[in-house]
């Protein structure tokens, strides 16, 4: 050919570890092969799972056959007071101080948080690791820069908390620091209630801002109020503040991508202001939000027997990882595992941070096809009567011969 | 007093100050329609401002063949996992077959689908695929220059300007003659500063419905391979012109065998299954490019992940699984077919209605019968259009584009009674 090429700066890119590891998964032909990477709940017989909420909002779906208009462009308009009630709860949702838009579902709203909080001057986001493997991208993405310091201690295998109070005392002004509301992704370790206090504390005088992520909400303490506490708690201080809500695991709709951003803003005046920011940064990259999710979701959240359902599913769902990581350390503690292992009853949610090394993760992967990440994150929604054993006793023999 | 108030002893306003950099951003401009439309209390008000299909009753509806697909979606469906980053294969490959592969029709484009030159990734409809795409190119592209015809989609500018290509217009139409300007068309694209992007909308051009014939076509593609220009398509309305969508991609067919002579080493196509399927609001549509070699695009595909992840990290699947079904499924498939050509159909019905009513004592309504798709661009004056709104509540944007699905056999009479007023007030 005699054209130069358009795209000289191109190389091809490495594909993200946790799409590699399942990839292999797919390609692995042993029938034993266990998944417990990727974080989608399964079911106790191990098989995908669609919340039975779901299943009764999409019988009602088909009857009233909504069709597939054209939503508004901060919204499917009925889907915004369920968003925002579900995250704040009743009486802060009718307070009007929330700027809401309809997002593709957690990711798309943690984009669009950064663009306002951007705009709005915000430009460092703080990162505590291990973190979620996006948030870092993300921020770069936009142009934006990051900081990282240590949230979890593997030693002690809990929250460094003196780490984290250090970055927020010793922050740049105009940071954003990326919270975990619940369930925090990779590490299970979720902060307290007294350290919550803390960090408002902390945050309420500083020029600095809090987003707050929640993708778990509910699968913590099965009570999605009380998963919610902290965000509640920050609001009744009066504080301004971002969160970035995801219905993709609570309600199992992954990928219909039904997410929300929520910006907390104190000043009437200001609030329409933010809220068409918010929808022009929307408009310039979507338009619309995908119509189906959202539908579900205000279904299930404004039918007051559909959401009692979905109230009991997310119990379920939480008391179903409990008992899993209580067998769990039971089997190892029977095992006679070498090592303390019951950082896996007190951490919370779909993912137990096992402290396997990236030696042993291998294999675990290599020689007993049990495909965990490779930060050593176990998805204990994979596991279930059938696999448990399987899986206690692969690490035990890793273990004990590294 | 609330008691925000009392936290600390900080005054309210210390802590409202986080939000005050940010300015009032410009509503859009068919939003406010709706909402002015939604106020007006005049029995006999038309709103032809929405870009989606209403029937003659003015009601939006439900394709027959997407609400089977649908039906048979909501009883075999088990669970509602993430699709990939770039959304579902199925439909990465139906697209491919449908639109370059035309099933089976584009010796080219099956050619270029083999060689493995068609990287395709399913994104939040046609928006989204502009954005990626806009992403891409400036990321990857020597230069940032985007031309757009004027007048184009509102939107396009600002996904363009705000990932970061500077936009700026290539003549396309002219507002006196309402007809295509094609001399400062090829003109102002023989000016075009080299290797920029060129943005073609594939048929049913929006807002003016007028489309370039075969041969106009020729003679840009000639002036994109002397410019070295890159061709950047929006398909929005495939199906529309025609009412077949096989026969709405002559653009396409043909600059697939530029490329596959070597004459042309790569473009982009943006599509949407919004208004052709009537999936507007589950934001189904795909960004295709057609690479320089399959390594290239083993590259390109990686490279389109890596933006995507930290966009939205994957597509929406229910509109996607509706593809899905409706092409696996020949009966389905042909109903869709009919199901399009019924649509389009009833807007060229109207339109010929409205031509007919039309005094053109006035004013030449020639244009109308030329232009295609869901619009009609009447060539009436801001002014008209603000008496239109005023006097006889019928809205539509102020550049004097109609929507026509607006328009059915009961308002008919009266809105090109309406235009033949304005027309005779305004001369
Ligand atoms: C911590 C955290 N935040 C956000 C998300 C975003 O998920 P989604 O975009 O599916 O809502 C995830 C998903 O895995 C997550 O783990
Ligand atoms: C020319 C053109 N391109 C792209 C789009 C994008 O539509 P959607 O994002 O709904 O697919 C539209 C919608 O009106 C359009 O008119």
């Amino acid at each position: 050919m005699t054209v130069t090429t358009k795209f000289s700066k191109l190389e091809a890119e490495a594909l993200d570890p946790i799409i590699a590891t399942m990839a292999r998964y797919a390609a692995d032909p042993n029938p034993n092969k266990m998944d417990v990477s990727i974080g989608v709940y399964k079911a106790a017989d191990g098989s995908s799972f669609m919340f039975p909420s779901v299943k009764m909002a999409k019988e009602i779906y088909n009857k009233v056959e909504p069709g597939h208009n054209y939503t508004t462009m901060s919204g499917l308009p009925e889907f915004i007071p369920v968003a925002q009630q579900t995250v704040f709860g009743d009486k802060i949702a009718g307070e009007g101080k929330l700027a809401t838009i309809q997002t593709i579902s957690g990711t798309g709203s943690l984009h669009m948080a950064m663009l306002i909080l951007r705009s709005a001057g915000y430009t460092n986001f703080a990162v505590g690791t291990p973190a979620w493997s996006n948030y870092i991208p993300m921020a770069q993405h936009i142009g934006c820069t990051t900081s990282t310091y240590k949230y979890y201690d593997e030693e002690t295998k809990t929250i460094d908390f003196e780490s984290v109070v250090c970055a927020i005392e010793e922050a740049s002004p105009k940071t954003v620091f990326i919270l975990q509301t619940c369930c925090h992704n990779p590490t299970g370790a979720d902060l307290s209630k007294n350290q919550w206090k803390t960090i408002r504390d902390l945050t309420i005088n500083k020029d600095c801002m809090v987003l707050f992520d929640i993708a778990y909400q509910g699968f913590a303490s099965g009570d999605k109020d009380e998963d919610a506490w902290p965000i509640r708690y920050f609001y009744e201080a009066g504080m301004e503040f971002v969160v970035c809500q995801s219905f993709s695991k609570n309600l199992g709709l992954y990928g219909e991508r039904a997410g929300a951003l929520h910006v907390v803003v104190q000043d009437k005046d200001s609030l329409p202001i933010v809220h068409s920011n918010m929808v022009k940064n929307f408009r310039e990259e979507c338009s619309f939000g995908p119509a189906y999710g959202a539908r579900i979701v205000s279904t299930v959240g404004s039918t007051p027997e559909i959401k009692k359902v979905w109230d009991q599913d997310v119990a379920g769902v939480a008391e179903r990882m409990v008992t899993m990581r209580r067998r769990i350390l039971d089997t190892l503690t029977k095992l006679e595992t070498p090592g303390k292992w019951d950082h896996v009853i007190r951490q919370t949610g779909l993912f137990w941070f096992s402290g396997l090394t990236k030696e042993q993760t291998e294999r675990m992967i290599s020689e007993y096809h049990i495909y965990l990440t490779q930060n050593g994150r176990v998805n204990v929604a994979g596991l279930n009567d059938a696999n448990l054993d399987q899986f206690c006793k692969a690490l035990d023999a890793v273990v004990r011969s590294s | 007093m609330q008691p925000r108030m009392g936290v600390r002893g900080l005054s309210a306003s210390a802590r409202v100050a986080r939000w005050n950099e940010i300015p009032l951003a410009p509503p859009d401009k068919i939003l406010g329609i709706a909402e002015a439309f939604k106020e007006d209390s005049n029995p006999k008000k038309i709103n032809l401002g929405v870009g989606a299909y209403r029937n003659n009753e003015g009601k939006p509806i439900i394709f027959p063949s997407v609400k089977n697909a649908e039906r048979s979606l909501l009883e075999t469906e088990v669970e509602k996992e993430y699709t990939g980053i770039n959304g579902s294969k199925p439909f990465q490959s139906i697209v491919q077959n449908f639109i370059f592969n035309n099933s089976n029709k584009d010796a080219a484009g099956a050619k270029l689908i083999g060689g493995n030159r068609i990287v395709t990734a399913q994104t939040i409809s046609g928006t989204g695929s502009l954005r990626v795409i806009a992403d891409f190119l400036v990321r990857f592209n020597s230069a940032k220059k985007i031309y757009v015809p004027k007048p184009t989609w509102a939107n396009h500018i600002a996904v363009f300007t705000d990932a970061g290509l500077d936009a700026e217009f290539y003549a396309y139409y002219d507002n006196n003659a309402n007809d295509l300007d094609f001399a400062n068309l090829t003109k102002s694209l023989e000016d075009a500063d080299p290797e920029s992007v060129v943005l073609l909308h594939a048929c049913c051009h929006n807002p003016t419905g007028m489309d370039l014939t075969p041969e106009q076509w020729e003679v840009v593609l000639e002036i994109i391979q002397q410019k070295k220009l890159y061709p950047l398509i929006d398909m929005a309305y495939q199906g529309f012109a025609s009412g077949n969508p096989y026969k709405d991609i002559g653009l396409i067919r043909r600059i697939n065998q530029l490329v596959v002579e070597g004459k042309i080493p790569s473009y982009s196509l943006c599509q949407s299954f919004a208004k052709n399927m009537g999936l507007y609001g589950e934001r189904t549509g795909s960004i295709s490019i057609v690479t320089e070699s399959p390594e290239q695009s083993k590259a390109i595909d990686s490279q389109l992940k890596k933006l995507i992840r930290p966009m939205y990290s994957s597509p929406p699947i229910h509109g996607s699984k509706i593809v899905e079904t409706i092409f696996s499924n020949p009966e389905l498939l042909e109903s869709w077919l009919g199901d399009l050509d019924q649509v389009v159909g009833r807007l060229n019905t109207v339109r010929d209605k409205l031509y007919q009513k039309l005094d053109k004592t006035n004013y030449n309504w020639d244009h109308l019968t030329k232009q295609r798709g869901m619009f009609v661009y009447t060539g009436l004056s801001k002014e008209q259009m603000i008496a239109l709104r005023e006097k006889y509540s019928v809205y539509a944007t102020e550049d004097g584009r109609f929507s026509i699905s607006g328009i059915n056999d009961s308002n008919v009479d009266y809105l090109a009674n309406a235009i033949n007023e304005v027309v005779r007030d305004f001369k």
